[in-house]
């Protein structure tokens, strides 16, 4: 019976690096407070929740006591948008401790973030920015996520981003750079297939080659999340990650390609905007499950013991 | 080129519109990347201005969507959060309402966000158990004067020139919030917000119990706040002090000390207390 608590330590026994998080091979959705009552009422056979702990930082209130009731009932991601990771400043001490007082009060299984930062000297942009890829930004993403998992005291989910634009400056593939990240850092990897999706339409480059290079030994957890369609000045189409939709057709197809080749992940319905009735998240929810399921029964060339999170 | 250098530009970039996306940005092939650009300022601009609207639903209300939107972007362009934590962000809008010269039209406008960023606040704030007014029977009444009132770290006190509780409640359960408006006298009100604990309260009371209470949270203990009360309120202290407990205003006292001499009820022992 794995413990829900946020136990992965870095530097400690190379037995405790092979575990993985502890998450359950499942689907799980973004808890949302308008769905605190349908939870507490139905009890949905729902493999875990994630919240933002940003919101979950106020000193107490209904959020807090809905949070403990359903964190004593499923296993709790905490996946946080605030921290501001890729940022060239120092990282929030304030915010490293109230995400510490969080881990410390809920015991997650698991807490991620991502390869994005929103903070500058001016304040709190309230969006995940994309960030060129070099040595420089490597040696600030690597120092912030060491700072991270020291000062909470567990190992980290990376996030890959959904990006609009591309950096003249980048040296690295977002994948090499993520790779070095996990091999400096000891951190895991969030595979967000639909953001997969998103910037690989986007830049011109094929999703399912990014999926194929990706190094799945590392990823701790699955995002599938509906997204908006645009098109940019030259007519071309321009992906937006909008999370106010259900997943796209193309998404659960490339997802599903993911799974056949990392064996079941804990996957997540994100849903953020124009959220839908219980029901329609729960069926989000189902499908994927649907997704694992099959996975399992055809037995996947990835064991657990594959998923060692130090290279 | 720094990342730190990359980053200013972005940010002046991303914070003005007219500018173009800055120099180290490119799409793939090689296009104008204005569009895609954009999506990062909307992306900041709608989130922090739905952030603020989802906290002042009875503002936004008042003065229509686009109106709103309108203050918002203003708000938005001078106020960047200062924290992700985004629970706090807004705090200071009845502040900025109340300097936004085209509001002006609608002077109570800024009272009527005190009264959501009140709610707010109580709806986030610690959690406490509160006690009941029996506690006070345990007191004698000669150190009743001296005992202090712990109240509820969610209790906020409000007093306006105009009826804002009123216009707040119409905007809960009436269907034609207008129509109800024009019924509305333009008398001064105050209230007591408090979230003992699932459910905020949202309560007219008396001016008298404002002051009263006022002091008591103020840390004045019940003798001395009782002299922010007029000779001729003075008979309904007893009830104003129900009134504290029963909305779960209180979770503990301080000071005065356990005498054998216990007195029947509250009621009387205030009044006692200030005819001495």
């Amino acid at each position: 019976m794995p413990t829900k608590q946020c136990t992965i330590s870095r530097n400690v026994t190379a037995a405790s690096q092979q575990q993985r998080v502890n998450l359950p091979d499942r689907a799980g959705v973004g808890l949302k407070a308008e769905h605190y009552a349908d939870i507490l009422e139905q009890n949905p056979d729902i493999g875990w929740f994630e919240v933002h702990p940003e919101n979950y930082m106020g000193r107490g209130g209904p959020p807090h006591l809905y949070l403990t009731e359903i964190a004593s009932r499923y296993p709790l991601s905490l996946h946080g948008v605030g921290l501001s990771i890729g940022s060239s400043g120092p990282l929030d001490r304030e915010h490293l401790d109230r995400l510490k007082a969080l881990v410390a009060r809920y015991r997650p299984a698991s807490f991620s973030e991502h390869l994005a930062w929103s903070t500058h000297d001016e304040g709190f942009l309230n969006d995940l920015l994309p960030l060129p890829y070099t040595k420089e930004t490597l040696n600030i993403v690597c120092d912030h996520i060491d700072e991270v998992q020291n000062h909470i005291d567990c190992r980290m989910l990376l996030e890959n981003p959904a990006t609009y634009i591309v950096f003249e400056e980048s040296s690295f593939d977002e994948i090499d750079f993520l790779r070095e990240i996990v091999k400096r850092t000891g951190c895991g990897l969030l595979l967000d297939v639909n953001n997969v999706y998103v910037s690989c339409t986007n830049h011109k480059r094929s999703a399912p080659a990014y999926i194929d290079t990706f190094p799945m030994e590392f990823v701790g957890e699955i995002h599938l999340a509906g997204h908006a369609e645009e098109t940019d000045d030259a007519g071309g189409r321009l992906l937006i990650d909008a999370h106010d939709r259900a997943v796209i057709e193309d998404v659960w197809q490339l997802y599903e390609h993911t799974i056949r080749l990392a064996g079941p992940r804990p996957t997540l319905i994100e849903w953020d905007n124009d959220i839908p009735a219980w029901s329609v998240l729960m069926a989000e929810a189902s499908r994927a499950e649907t997704v694992l399921a099959s996975a399992r029964t055809n037995g996947s060339q990835n064991t657990k013991a594959d998923l060692n999170v130090v290279a | 080129m720094l990342w730190r250098d990359i980053q200013d530009a972005f940010v002046v970039a991303l914070r003005n519109p007219k500018l173009p996306p800055p120099t180290a940005v490119a799409s793939v092939p090689a296009a104008p990347s204005g569009k895609r650009f954009n999506v990062y300022r909307n992306n900041v601009a709608v989130s922090l201005t739905e952030a603020l609207a989802a906290g002042y639903p009875v503002v936004k209300q008042l003065v229509g969507e686009e109106f709103f939107a309108g203050m918002a972007r203003v708000y938005v362009s001078e106020h960047l959060p200062t924290s992700p934590v985004m629970l706090q962000y807004g705090t200071d809008f009845p502040e900025f309402i109340e300097t936004f010269a085209p509001a002006a039209s609608v002077p109570f406008l800024a009272d009527v966000a005190r009264v959501e960023q009140a709610r707010h606040a109580a709806y986030h704030a610690e959690d406490r158990d509160a006690i009941g007014i029996e506690h006070l029977h345990d007191i004698a009444c000669d150190e009743l004067e001296a005992v202090q009132l712990l109240l509820h770290p969610s209790l906020n006190l409000l007093a306006s020139r105009w009826p804002v509780i009123s216009i707040w409640h119409i905007h809960q359960t009436q269907d034609d919030p207008a129509a109800e408006m024009q019924k509305l006298s333009p008398e001064a009100e105050t209230a007591l917000i408090v979230r003992p604990r699932w459910d905020i309260d949202v309560r007219l009371i008396p001016d008298a119990a404002f002051r009263f209470f006022s002091a008591l949270q103020a840390g004045e203990a019940l003798g001395t706040a009782a002299e922010s009360i007029l000779e001729t309120e003075a008979a309904d202290v007893g009830h104003m002090l129900q009134l504290l407990f029963v909305t779960g205003s209180v979770v503990g006292l301080s000071g005065g000390n356990n005498e054998p001499t216990i007195c029947a009820t509250a009621h009387n022992i205030i009044v006692q207390g200030r005819d001495e």
